[in-house]
């Protein structure tokens, strides 16, 4: 699975938030898009996922240019942003109504995924009791729960304690062994170092540097 | 996409208490009323095309406007989380074309609950203030499609306006208390005037029309407003 990012230039509020950004991904590696706030990275992502339409240039995954078919990305699971579900349901049945949409997994991957982002312990409580952490780790849950080909993170460890992040970082090693393209924005060195094999630093929606 | 259509179903399901609780309050209020209710039970058709205004004119708007309002509840609740909160979760599991489809059938049994709830207790009504009334399988479907393009509207609101879109709704509901016979609440009065059959087929194009502005507007990424407000 590839992603080519070509020329993307997008505007908001006469505010150009990507410009000219070109990006070649491919699968069995881990990217790691990094710069301040506000510099670009999480409306790049959004732009992959297909949920920001460029001004200019073009998306393909697998192959498909996502804008010109009209269609997101296949096989693809993000976390961008805050995780936010269903408040009065747990976090359990959130991931079962979410994996009941395409049917690709059943209760016992949904309870794996649970155990492997140190989450089944609090599985029977409803997500708007949930922490911060115990948020993010959901949404984790949520991108890996399907196996899908493309995960795509938006600052995943925030609000995580250190041996959830441990944890998680050795998962995110053995899904790109099993050759799974991942992009991990974030602006924690530790995050870079230990997990990106190919770094791209982002600034007012500009690729400066790989 | 059936399960998608479970989906839909489980949260209206969680989020039902707020109808029941409206239906109460309004019971209670036909019941304490009785004594007054009697007294307009003349030319009940008229009452409830809302030709007079009359008590229980005002008992039908009540009743339309809160159940209407239940509804849009659960459609902003709904949208909410499919648009605004949980998009790549949802978006990138299912096609676009996919969830509108899942809405229309999953908005089908929905309101077909909400049109026997209210046809129930009209009936009742019309029972305690003892005069008959028919309601047929045309009126049905004509509640069910008025509120089709009450969701289809709701989401090209949303899709131009964001959250807004919500206050704005209500706003367009509230409206109908102001021109009472015109009103689009008063989709009993435009029996009076227009033959049931042209009225579905007016329906039918509308939402035909709705649900293919609807899909265009995804071409022109205007679905995923919801980026635009964060």
């Amino acid at each position: 699975m590839k992603i080519e990012v070509k020329d993307v230039t997008k505007k908001l509020d006469k505010e150009l938030v990507l410009n000219d950004v070109s990006l070649s991904l491919d699968s069995g590696k881990i990217y790691g898009l990094v710069g301040r706030n506000g510099s670009g990275k999480s409306m790049l992502l959004k732009t992959i996922c297909g949920f920001v339409k460029p001004d200019k240039g073009y998306v393909k995954v697998g192959g498909e240019d996502i804008y010109k078919n009209n269609t997101f990305p296949k096989k693809t699971a993000a976390l961008i942003e805050r995780p936010n579900y269903l408040p009065d349901l747990t976090g359990y049945e959130n991931l079962k109504m979410l994996a009941s949409i395409n049917e690709v997994i059943g209760d016992k991957e949904i309870l794996n995924t649970l155990e492997k982002v140190n989450l089944l312990e609090e599985k029977d409580k409803k997500f708007k009791k949930y922490s911060l952490g115990m948020k993010q780790k959901l949404g984790i849950a949520q991108v890996l729960m399907e196996n899908p080909d493309i995960m795509i993170f938006d600052e995943p460890f925030n609000g995580l304690e250190e041996e959830s992040v441990k944890k998680i970082r050795k998962l995110l090693l053995d899904e790109k062994k099993k050759g799974k393209l991942i992009i991990i924005a974030t602006h924690i060195k530790e995050d870079i170092n230990e997990l990106c094999d190919i770094i791209y630093r982002v600034d007012n929606g500009k690729i400066i540097n790989k | 996409m059936l399960l998608l259509i479970k989906r839909n179903l489980l949260i209206f399901l969680s989020k039902i208490w707020y109808l029941i609780l409206a239906m109460l309050c309004i019971c209670i209020f036909f019941f304490t009323q009785y004594n007054s209710l009697k007294y307009f039970d003349n030319n009940f058709i008229y009452i409830i095309s809302g030709v007079d205004n009359t008590v229980g004119t005002f008992l039908l708007i009540s009743l339309t406007l809160v159940i209407n309002s239940i509804y849009l509840l659960y459609t902003y609740y709904l949208y909410s989380y499919d648009i605004f909160k949980c998009k790549e979760a949802i978006f990138l599991r299912i096609s676009y074309k996919k969830w509108i489809t899942a809405n229309i059938i999953s908005n089908c049994i929905i309101d077909f609950i909400i049109s026997l709830i209210t046809i129930t207790l009209l009936l009742i009504y019309s029972f305690v203030v003892n005069t008959n009334v028919e309601i047929g399988i045309i009126t049905l479907i004509i509640i069910y499609l008025s509120k089709l393009a009450m969701q289809f509207i709701y989401l090209l609101i949303i899709k131009f306006t964001g959250n807004y879109g919500s206050i704005l709704m209500f706003l367009i509901l509230l409206v109908g208390l102001l021109f009472k016979t015109k009103s689009i609440i008063y989709i009993y009065s435009l029996t009076s005037s227009l033959n049931n059959y042209i009225i579905l087929l007016i329906l039918l194009t509308i939402n035909v029309v709705l649900i293919l502005i609807n899909i265009y507007l995804k071409d022109n990424n205007l679905v995923m407003r919801g980026e635009m407000e964060k």
